[in-house]
């Protein structure tokens, strides 16, 4: 076939090109550490990337509902336990007040110090985690528990039965929560109660059996604050549980994600080895043609 | 007398092989400029003087040889290859360019995507699930969905751009058209003059092959040599004359814009052919009819991909709004004002998330924008849904203290699970796609189209190249060839000049026998 000089040289310098293109695109490739820079370079496992990171983003945002309700839920448990151990504290003050050998004096003095401890229950039960108050069930931004103008302790959280608040924990799992001062004290029961204590005590004649049977009342809290714990743990359980499958699920998908996405160091530097060979080899013969035999040469 | 016979034959040779050294030289100069024709002498046998009664008689009627022509290796069969496969590549490269700027704007494989916004989005909206009343996550959530809304236009400005882009590109290839008219009706002028000389129908060449880039053109020759043109049936070029021009323009009649090409008597002002696209099969000038006005086409175009995306944000926003606003007369949707006292308080909410900000009554992707009351007041945003139920006792009383919960987040709850829902109709079903994977298969769609459009450019492109090499092969020069003409000539010259000093030499002799 008879070929015209300028079609060689041409030819010659395209398929150079082309060979330069493909090194190039390795070298992209592995700089980038991404397989796909472009969608068109594979459609299909380019939608699966974006899938992926899509449902990738939809378990951490599971994961960051989980992890505050988590924290949030601790912080009530541990709550709750100091309140449990100011409670015992006030019933072993009832005790040594009831034993009939007791001055008014001394019931004056321990009168004081179940004031205290009644204070500081209160303090506990208005505990806020970041900017909502714990135990005000929905009614998040309102103080759970505040004196009144007759010195009542009053609740003003929302009523156990007046919804809850929810967490969305997973796709088809909503987390749903609700621990409320009145479920544990009562709407104002306790701490009417404990009023009538320190009352009993600071008494001219003290009443020791009136003082005793207060003994109930610190032991329903305590009850009512070892049920509401058993609800926090149930919680805790539940979201411990979504959390570890939603680990595992985050697991496969990153793994998924990673095997689409992220260059093969290993396939990607053979190929660039032989990307390379290729380009070498058509630059000689480039130069082979450049220098070919020309009948130049021999007149 | 013989030996003059012999030196006439001999001078005329010299100056044969002188001439057709000239034409080597010619080719050697234009080895490297496209489409230039090579040329060779042919030498003819001069006609004999005397009819050759006898072997002596016949001798004497030698004349020697002479230049006869020039063949030029002009082969208008591969040159037609040459200009419609030109057209058909130049078709499918402009097209895959369209497309894959096309997909540039669809794909949100980067960071920076609209799915990657949308995520941030539903992940402010799960913190606005943890933190219903906190004012900070109200606020990242309203600046977070205000980001989608702004890659929503964003990309709308793009496809707007894009389409413009196309159009001024489309003006800019009709009057090169136009020009290249001009120019053949030129070329043929020149030709005729010429007496169909190799280099004007070079030139003719030349512009046709530039033409065919643009658009696929048909061409006949008349009986002086020049040619006709035509654009589908219409003889825009006939001989010396130009009969036609091209027009471009856009319709701005319909809501699409589309692009119509014309053709327009040059002599008769109310002469017009308005609309030509059809009759285009392939060049350039099709492809921007196709991706501009998508009419009949398997591919992405960018209409479809503008509508796609108007509908997604439509579906965004009518979702968005109903549960910002939702009301099913049991539950409603709840956002915070403040009470006299400065505490925080539920109220039913009224204001719309999003809203068109061209005041239009549709929201789609070039308006949608978060409304300016949220983004001044972002406690309006609804978080939580209340079920007036909860606060309802036996006797049906309702307890207004459900304004208390504002640690009820319910409503952002929704959000939250808008990912999942399908609000999108994809392929022709109906709410069958969530929002997320209706944008992904859209850019898929895209990206799969300019991918087998690449391919298929590719292909013809090739194919182009081979007929542009074919034809380079046939008519081009060969230096190979050239330099053994080179040495064919310059021997023939020698033995020529030697035979005029042999001559020379033997009329010396005689001379000197005189003396």
């Amino acid at each position: 076939m008879r070929l015209s000089t300028s079609t060689i040289l041409s030819s010659t310098t395209n398929s150079t090109n082309s060979a330069y293109e493909t090194y190039l695109n390795i070298l992209t490739k592995i700089s980038s550490g991404s397989n796909y820079s472009k969608m068109s370079e594979n459609p299909t496992d380019c939608a699966k990337i974006l899938k992926l990171k899509d449902q990738i983003s939809q378990v951490e945002v599971y994961q960051s509902n989980i992890t505050a309700a988590t924290n949030e839920m601790d912080l009530a448990y541990d709550t709750l336990g100091d309140i449990t151990d100011e409670l015992s504290a006030i019933s072993s003050l009832i005790t040594e007040a009831a034993n009939g050998t007791t001055t008014t004096s001394s019931a004056q003095a321990i009168a004081s110090e179940i004031e205290e401890r009644v204070a500081t229950i209160v303090d506990k039960m208005n505990t806020k985690y970041l900017d909502n108050y714990i135990f005000s069930g929905t009614y998040t931004q309102t103080v759970p528990y505040t004196t009144d103008e007759d010195g009542n302790i009053v609740y003003n959280g929302s009523s156990a039965e007046a919804g809850s608040r929810n967490l969305t924990i997973s796709e088809n799992t909503t987390f749903s929560y609700n621990i409320t001062g009145e479920e544990i004290f009562g709407s104002s029961d306790f701490f009417s109660e404990m009023q009538d204590l320190i009352e009993l005590l600071n008494a001219d004649e003290l009443d020791y059996d009136a003082i005793r049977e207060k003994l109930d009342t610190t032991e329903a809290a305590t009850n009512s604050i070892t049920k509401a714990q058993g609800k926090i743990s149930a919680y805790v359980s539940k979201l411990d549980s979504n959390y570890d499958s939603n680990t595992t699920k985050l697991t496969t998908l990153t793994e998924d994600l990673s095997n689409l996405e992220d260059v093969d160091l290993i396939q990607a530097s053979t190929d660039l080895a032989s990307a390379q060979s290729a380009l070498e080899a058509s630059y000689q013969v480039y130069a082979l043609i450049l220098e070919s035999v020309s009948l130049l040469d021999y007149l | 007398m013989s030996l003059n016979q012999s030196m006439n034959i001999a001078v005329s040779s010299l100056q044969n092989n002188s001439y057709a050294l000239v034409v080597v030289s010619q080719n050697i100069a234009n080895l490297n400029v496209d489409g230039y024709t090579r040329q060779t002498v042919e030498f003819q046998t001069n006609p004999y003087t005397t009819n050759c009664e006898n072997v002596i008689s016949t001798i004497k009627g030698m004349n020697g040889a002479s230049i006869s022509g020039l063949t030029d290796y002009a082969d208008q069969g591969a040159f037609n290859d040459v200009v419609t496969s030109n057209s058909d590549a130049s078709y499918y490269n402009t097209l895959s360019d369209a497309l894959s700027d096309l997909e540039d704007i669809a794909d949100s494989l980067g960071d920076n995507g609209l799915n990657a916004l949308l995520n941030e989005f539903y992940t402010a909206a799960a913190n606005l699930e943890q933190y219903p009343s906190d004012y900070t996550m109200r606020e990242q959530y309203a600046l977070a969905l205000q980001n989608v809304c702004d890659k929503f236009n964003e990309i709308s400005q793009s496809y707007s751009s894009l389409k413009e882009e196309y159009c001024d590109e489309a003006q800019l290839a009709t009057s090169t058209v136009n020009s290249l008219l001009a120019q053949l009706a030129d070329a043929n002028t020149a030709y005729v003059k010429s007496s169909q000389s190799s280099d004007a129908l070079s030139n003719i060449n030349s512009i046709l092959e530039e033409l065919s880039n643009y658009v696929d053109i048909t061409y006949d020759t008349n009986a002086n040599g020049s040619y006709n043109l035509y654009i589908g049936d219409t003889c825009v070029v006939q001989g010396s004359t130009q009969k036609y021009s091209l027009t471009c323009t856009v319709d701005t009649s319909d809501s699409d814009n589309t692009l119509v090409f014309g053709l327009q008597s040059t002599t008769q002002s109310d002469c017009v052919i308005s609309n030509i696209n059809n009759s285009l099969t392939s060049g350039s000038l099709k492809a921007y009819s196709d991706f501009l006005n998508g009419s009949g086409t398997t591919y992405s175009n960018i209409n479809d991909m503008q509508s796609a995306l108007d509908s997604a944000a439509n579906a965004f926003a009518t979702a968005l709004n109903e549960i910002q606003t939702y009301d099913d007369g049991v539950s409603f949707a709840a956002s915070i004002t403040t009470d006299s006292d400065g505490n925080l308080i539920l109220e039913k909410a009224t204001v719309d998330m999003l809203s068109a900000s061209d005041g239009s009554s549709t929201i789609n992707a070039s308006n949608i924008s978060v409304n300016s009351a949220i983004l001044n007041d972002a406690y309006l945003i609804s978080a939580a849904r209340i079920n007036i139920n909860d606060y309802t006792d036996e006797y049906g009383n309702v307890d207004e203290s459900w304004v208390n919960a504002v640690g009820n987040s319910d409503n952002a709850t929704e959000i939250t699970a808008l990912q999942n829902k399908k609000i999108c109709s994809y392929n022709g079903g109906e709410n069958n796609c969530t929002l997320s994977n209706f944008l992904i298969n859209t850019a898929a769609e895209a990206a799969n189209d300019a991918s087998s459009m690449a391919d298929t450019a590719d292909t013809y492109q090739s194919i182009a190249d081979t007929a542009a090499t074919t034809y380079a092969n046939l008519v081009g020069v060969n230096l190979d060839e050239e330099l053994a003409d080179l040495i064919k000539y310059q021997r023939a010259y020698e033995a020529s000049a030697t035979l005029f000093s042999t001559i020379n030499g033997l009329y010396d002799t005689i001379l000197n026998m005189v003396d």
